[in-house]
């Protein structure tokens, strides 16, 4: 490794897409994301070009988040230790996220049916409620615990909703 | 004469009436999908043109079991006047794209959840038409 270049662990994952097993392992020869160049340092032609790799730029820590269906990428991050030290603030681990995570639903179906059953959703005026199609899968005022239900009823990743109270006090952010 | 930009967008959302003590009000409020490890969440958030940081309630950093001793407590300010919030990067999916963003988690229970323009406006456009109730999303720039 070059001396001033920080590689940040990257969590190895295997899953499967389109009957494909993947290894989401990463290796250290392809790619470099330099910082201190005039140009934008977090999109790299490559990865402008794929669509499937996008960083988060902070004023205290880059993160170098990536996913990719090809069976090997490389993060590699010229850094120094001043920065590194930041990195440690949140801590360095890089999260990749499994290939099911990164198809977010429409969540259309809920939406509309939410919509549409605001005579049902009365009776959870300012409660939080997961719906999973058209089906109400939990209710109630604490979201950890309506959230938890969910998940123990199967729903892996609820949809968490808070039902709006007849009135609401308006929002100024 | 002057050259016009015309801009595409991929995505279309409806904009849903809320009833306030004020009158009716409109609020963009996108799905998105909040990870951290193994644990994820689908909400809505209001796209917020006015807010620093995506901000969400801290019960969210609770059900997605963000350790406590990873969150940074920092002062915000809010219309009332400056609070304390905590500071995380997560994961956020918006129409299949991750985005890692630093988000800020308040303790209170009805702040609504917002998403704001660190990191998730360079990254997407939007445009508004509140008077059609439309709002649209793109990711390319």
């Amino acid at each position: 490794m070059a001396p001033g270049t920080l590689t940040l662990p990257i969590r190895k994952q295997t899953t499967n897409y389109a009957d494909e097993a993947i290894d989401y392992s990463y290796n250290t020869t392809t790619a470099a994301v330099s910082k201190n160049t005039e140009e934008d340092p977090a999109v790299s032609n490559t990865e402008k070009s794929s669509g499937e790799f996008f960083t988060g730029d902070m004023n205290s820590r880059r993160i170098y988040n990536a996913f990719s269906k090809s069976k090997t990428d490389t993060i590699t991050i010229e850094d120094n230790q001043e920065e590194q030290d930041k990195s440690n603030l949140f801590g360095s681990e890089i999260f990749v996220a499994p290939l099911e995570s990164i198809t977010t639903p429409s969540r259309n179906v809920e939406m509309e049916w939410i919509d549409s059953h605001s005579d049902v959703l009365k009776a959870y005026q300012g409660q939080w409620v997961v719906v999973e199609g058209s089906k109400l899968i939990a209710h109630g005022n604490d979201f950890v615990a309506v959230v938890t239900e969910a998940k123990t009823k199967g729903i892996m990743i609820p949809y968490a909703v808070k039902v709006p109270m007849d009135i609401e006090l308006p929002f100024i952010g | 004469m002057p050259s016009i930009t015309k801009l595409d967008f991929e995505h279309s959302y409806k904009i849903s009436p809320l009833n306030t003590l004020q009158g009716s009000t409109l609020r963009p409020m996108l799905p998105i999908r909040l990870c951290y490890q193994n644990e994820q969440i689908d909400i809505n958030a209001m796209v917020d043109t006015g807010a620093d940081l995506s901000m969400f309630q801290l019960d969210i950093a609770r059900a997605l079991k963000i350790p406590d001793d990873q969150l940074r407590k920092e002062k915000f300010i809010l219309a009332t006047g400056k609070t304390d919030a905590w500071l995380f990067p997560l994961d956020i999916v918006v129409q299949g794209v991750q985005i890692n963003c630093r988000c800020a988690f308040i303790d209170n229970p009805d702040w609504p959840n917002v998403l704001g323009r660190e990191t998730i406006f360079d990254k997407m456009k939007f445009a508004f038409r509140q008077g059609v109730r439309q709002f649209y999303l793109s990711f390319s720039p």
